[in-house]
């Protein structure tokens, strides 16, 4: 199994936000988490990319624990695990989060660049590759300035995939987006699927009838009271 | 005319000091807020906590002071420096202190957004701000280090209160010697005409800064 969640609890302050969330995402699976705003997707999604911090519970990805329950509390995997584990997990961020100072190019290939994964050469192709797969090859030397939402977005994928990860978690990906995009986001995803495990967040119930392998509402899953 | 051309020698004398002081606090007190800003916002909170005590005393207490507590006050607790060194060290305290404060707005002007990108993408926290947020904060302080920049320029007469021969101090001389105000006014022209490379060549590098959006 690529993700598993167990009892995750999160509150900011006195708001219970997760309140012993199970969540479990198979490989070559798309689980679409569906629910109102407010209701904590995109915090769960934040606590398994190790954005934000669990109060208890535990989230297992790939067979490693980020964190686990111990003695009611909760232990976070060292750092240097964390980051090892970072890797197996890609975030495509709602609005994408280019960084506006590199090219297209250098977005891509600096992560794997940086984490020794690869060759320069070796990541410029596997970067080319997946920009023509992405039908956005013809960007690769621009900012992200002069990209439309959808190109950004794929832009963000493309990213994202650079470091081959084992789940891939999407937040919103169709907020920005026209039908167009939309149609072509979810082609992508399907396609993505078949090599990784995909946590999709959205509200676009039609959106997530077409792509989900499984759509799960975050009510039946979340058991706070707010 | 021909008295500013007389005066002209001691003044480009005075030029000389005044555009030493200007570029190497400029330059290195640049330099030396890059660290102090990373520590000013690290999760260390001896070291911010630290930086933010630094930049408080800093900020709160005149420039003139802080020269004066360099060259007339160290001394009482065994400390001497020349008045040159007294000048270079209160002049990068000071302004090390405030181009922290600068970057420190410009990092924090930034999507957060960006940095949780890094994060998902692995790099460290060094790595983040090196190449992801210091670029990108560069770019939105520019306007306020011209403006810096430009009053670093003026700041550099207080050095003739350690009896440093810099600008102000040779047209004061010169008032003295024959009885008038025109020198101040030399000065003060050269001072303009100073501000104008120096605005334009930091424009220069907010124009090459300017390739993205």
């Amino acid at each position: 199994m690529s993700v598993v969640i167990q009892n995750l609890c999160k509150s900011y302050d006195d708001l219970q936000v997760l309140q012993n969330v199970d969540l479990t995402v198979e490989e070559k699976e798309i689980v679409v988490l569906m629910g109102p705003s407010g209701c904590g997707k995109t915090t769960l999604l934040r606590c398994l990319c190790n954005l934000e911090t669990a109060d208890s519970g535990s989230i297992c990805i790939n067979g490693q624990y980020l964190c686990k329950e111990e003695n009611n509390g909760i232990l976070y995997a060292d750092k240097k695990k964390r980051q090892e584990l970072q890797k197996s997990i890609g975030l495509v961020f709602q609005n994408y989060q280019l960084f506006p100072h590199r090219t297209i190019l250098r977005n891509l290939i600096d992560a794997p660049l940086y984490h020794k994964y690869m060759t320069k050469q070796e990541a410029i192709q596997k970067a080319e590759s997946l920009l023509k797969k992405l039908q956005i090859f013809d960007k690769k030397e621009e900012y992200p300035y002069r990209l439309s939402g959808g190109q950004k977005q794929r832009a963000a994928i493309a990213r994202a995939c650079m470091l081959q990860p084992s789940v891939l978690c999407f937040d919103e990906p169709t907020s920005a987006l026209d039908a167009q995009s939309i149609e072509q986001v979810g082609s992508i995803i399907k396609e993505l699927s078949k090599d990784m495990a995909i946590l999709v967040i959205t509200h676009d119930e039609t959106f997530a009838k077409n792509i989900g392998t499984r759509i799960v509402k975050i009510k039946d899953i979340n058991q706070t009271k707010n | 005319m021909d008295f500013f051309l007389q005066l002209l020698p001691s003044f480009i004398e005075g030029l000389k000091v005044t555009l030493f002081f200007w570029a190497v606090t400029l330059v290195i007190s640049f330099l030396l807020s890059l660290p102090v800003t990373y520590l000013r916002l690290s999760k260390f909170r001896i070291a911010a906590y630290t930086i933010r005590f630094y930049i408080y005393i800093m900020r709160g207490t005149p420039l003139l002071l802080q020269l004066m507590f360099f060259y007339f006050g160290l001394p009482y607790i065994g400390i001497t420096f020349s008045r040159l060194q007294a000048a270079i060290l209160a002049f990068l305290f000071n302004y090390t202190a405030y181009f922290a404060e600068i970057l420190r707005g410009g990092i924090q002007s930034i999507d957060s957004g960006q940095k949780e990108a890094s994060t998902v993408l692995g790099y460290s926290n060094t790595h983040t701000f090196l190449y992801i947020l210091l670029p990108q904060a560069l770019k939105n302080s520019i306007p306020s280090f011209i403006n810096e920049s430009l009053t670093l320029l003026k700041d550099t007469c207080l050095i003739a209160i350690l009896g440093m021969d810099e600008l102000l101090r040779y047209a004061k001389i010169a008032a003295n010697t024959y009885a008038t105000g025109l020198p101040f006014i030399y000065v003060g022209i050269l001072y303009l005409i100073l501000n104008v490379p120096i605005a334009k060549g930091l424009s220069f590098i907010e124009k090459k800064l300017n390739y993205y959006k």
